[in-house]
């Protein structure tokens, strides 16, 4: 039933004022509710166009209601931190910061209470924000993080009802999505972590009906091995490090000083002794750039000198092993392999150390190292003529822990295994009557120069 | 030619300042960070070779304070950088200034030396 009452001819002004009162009001509800309809639909749009919440922040600048505005700063504190980060964001640019806690709370605080979230500068503590003038602000508290979100023209001019009312759409829809992308930024990250752990883990992996385990056996013998020899080789690299920059200073100095003490006059019976230093320096000098080449923190591949690494491995061992006669036979003219030289040193160091302890009492005990290249390998194999390993032991050389020495750590073999799989190569023991014998193959690529 | 050799090694900082006054330049040796940064104000150097690693403060806290006379085109073309440390961190720093850096110890002698006068490589 119509009530016609309203828009009879007996209406009188009063009536025609309610009435359009009432219209503008339904207009302007029907607009916000289209408005807010619109927004959902754009900032899904934008959802799903960004990879991450910088670019997003900026496809924001596409909204009309930005129209004009030049700066949108957006304040970050993941609840439990004492951080906040800053994204200021541009049209084309934007900057990172980090600030204290203390004055992202004192500033939250006073946006909250703020009724038509309009500012001026003067409202700004604690931040340098390079904001000219007025700026629109708004908070929000989410489950994980309280945010602040900022616009404006960088201009001096108070902001329209239009923009205020913009705003206040915008911000009541876009805080849902801001969660969405800080979460995609956290699984994000946490799934790159996992992807490099998975591919540094030296566990073995195996994948089967959609998802990857470790290897059962792998489990069982958890390769402790490895995991000492990481914590080892930073604390050895960095003795290392420091010990060359510290000997090389003041060997310089000597090599200057004695070139120095050449050029001026010298009488005929001190010559000989400063030449002989000199020598003295050059052989420290090269000791010291021996031990860089050996030793480096890397886990890349270069090509090296395999007999000259050995002979370096060697020159380390000189204390443990000096009964041991050492030597590297091979048939190839001068070659280099495409390996990691520390990796290498290592399998090389642990062979040769154990060697030595197994023939501290035997007569005339030796170590060979041969290596040869067959087709795609390289053989390297060391034998010596201590008392070998007992058939019924060798399966369990190269597992962690398993050691028959006193004071053994069971790790040295296990290492040896571990850095040889890095290496894209294996280690076994191979059985013989006259010693113990271990071959190293790895492969090989004939990269001519 | 008057160079500034700051260097705490004292064997190299004679040898270095001996072997600069053959080849015709007038040298002044510090050991200690401090004391260069006074001398630096003080006195007006065409080079200043510097090592980065002193007892006191780095080579680059001095070049930094120097910026207070120096121009950055004066502090690329006066300082030489010379160090054992020879990591990437260092040289992406040492870049930064526009200076040349010497690595010790010195492959070639001469060479160092003449970049030393020249303030100029030849790459």
């Amino acid at each position: 039933m119509e009530d016609n009452s309203y828009t009879s001819n007996k209406a009188n002004k009063y009536d025609l004022e309610a009435l359009s009162n009432i219209s503008n009001r339904i207009n302007k509800f029907k607009l916000k509710q289209s408005d807010i309809t619109a927004n959902f639909q754009i900032l899904n749009r934008f959802l799903n166009t960004t990879d991450n919440l910088i670019e997003f922040i900026q496809k924001l600048f596409e909204l009309k209601s930005l129209k004009g505005f030049e700066t949108i700063h957006l304040f970050i504190h993941q609840k439990g931190l004492t951080r906040t980060d800053h994204l200021e964001v541009l049209r084309n640019t934007y900057r990172e910061y980090s600030h204290k806690i203390t004055d992202f709370s004192s500033f939250f605080q006073s946006i909250k209470k703020s009724k038509n979230r309009s500012f001026g500068q003067s409202k700004i503590s604690g931040f340098n924000l390079e904001i000219l003038g007025t700026f629109l602000a708004h908070e929000f508290s989410l489950s994980n993080y309280n945010l602040i979100l900022i616009i404006s023209r960088n201009d001096f001019l108070p902001q329209t009802e239009d923009e205020i009312r913009n705003f206040k759409i915008l911000t009541s829809t876009l805080s849902s999505y801001i969660e969405i992308k800080l979460e995609q930024n956290l699984v994000d990250n946490r799934k790159f972590k996992l992807k490099q752990g998975i591919e540094l883990s030296p566990f073995e992996l195996e994948e089967g009906q959609g998802e990857v385990r470790l290897n059962r056996k792998t489990l069982n013998h958890l390769d402790h091995g490895d995991i000492f020899h990481h914590e080892r080789v930073s604390l050895l690299g960095e003795l290392l490090n420091t010990l060359r920059h510290e000997l090389s200073n003041p060997i310089f100095g000597l090599e200057l000083t004695t070139q120095l003490l050449l050029l001026e006059e010298h009488n005929e019976e001190q010559l000989p002794f400063v030449e002989e230093i000199q020598k003295s320096i050059k052989r420290s000098q090269s000791i010291l750039e021996n031990f860089t080449h050996l030793y480096k923190e890397t886990n890349e591949f270069e090509l090296i000198d395999p007999v000259a690494l050995i002979n370096e491995v060697f020159t380390l061992t000189k204390s443990e092993s000096r009964h041991l006669k050492k030597e590297v036979i091979t048939t190839e003219n001068e070659f280099k392999i495409f390996t990691n030289s520390t990796w290498l040193a290592q399998i090389i160091f642990n062979l040769v150390i154990n060697s030595a302890q197994a023939c501290k009492n035997v007569k005339n005990a030796f170590l060979k190292v041969q290596i040869d290249l067959k087709e795609d390998f390289v053989n390297i194999t060391l034998f010596d003529n201590g008392p070998g390993i007992p058939a019924e032991k060798q399966p369990e050389i190269f597992k962690p822990f398993y050691t028959t020495k006193e004071k053994g750590t069971g790790l040295g073999l296990a290492i040896c295994h571990s850095l040889s799989k890095k290496l894209k190569g294996k280690i076994e023991y191979l059985h013989s009557d006259k010693g113990a014998s271990f071959h190293i193959k790895l492969p090989y690529e004939n990269i001519s120069n | 030619m008057k160079i500034l050799v700051i260097e705490d090694e004292i064997l190299i900082q004679q040898s270095l300042k001996k072997l600069l006054e053959k080849m015709g330049a007038t040298v002044s040796t510090v050991a200690k960070g401090s004391e260069a940064i006074s001398l630096i104000k003080s006195e007006e150097f065409e080079r200043i070779v510097c090592d980065l690693m002193l007892q006191d403060i780095t080579g680059f806290d001095i070049i930094e304070d120097s910026k207070s006379i120096y121009s950055s085109e004066e502090i690329s073309n006066k300082f030489i950088i010379i160090t054992a440390y020879s990591s990437d961190q260092v040289l992406t720093k040492a870049r930064e200034y526009g200076c040349i850096v010497l690595n010790k110890p010195f492959s070639d002698m001469k060479k160092a030396l003449d970049i030393m006068i020249s303030g100029k490589t030849n790459e």
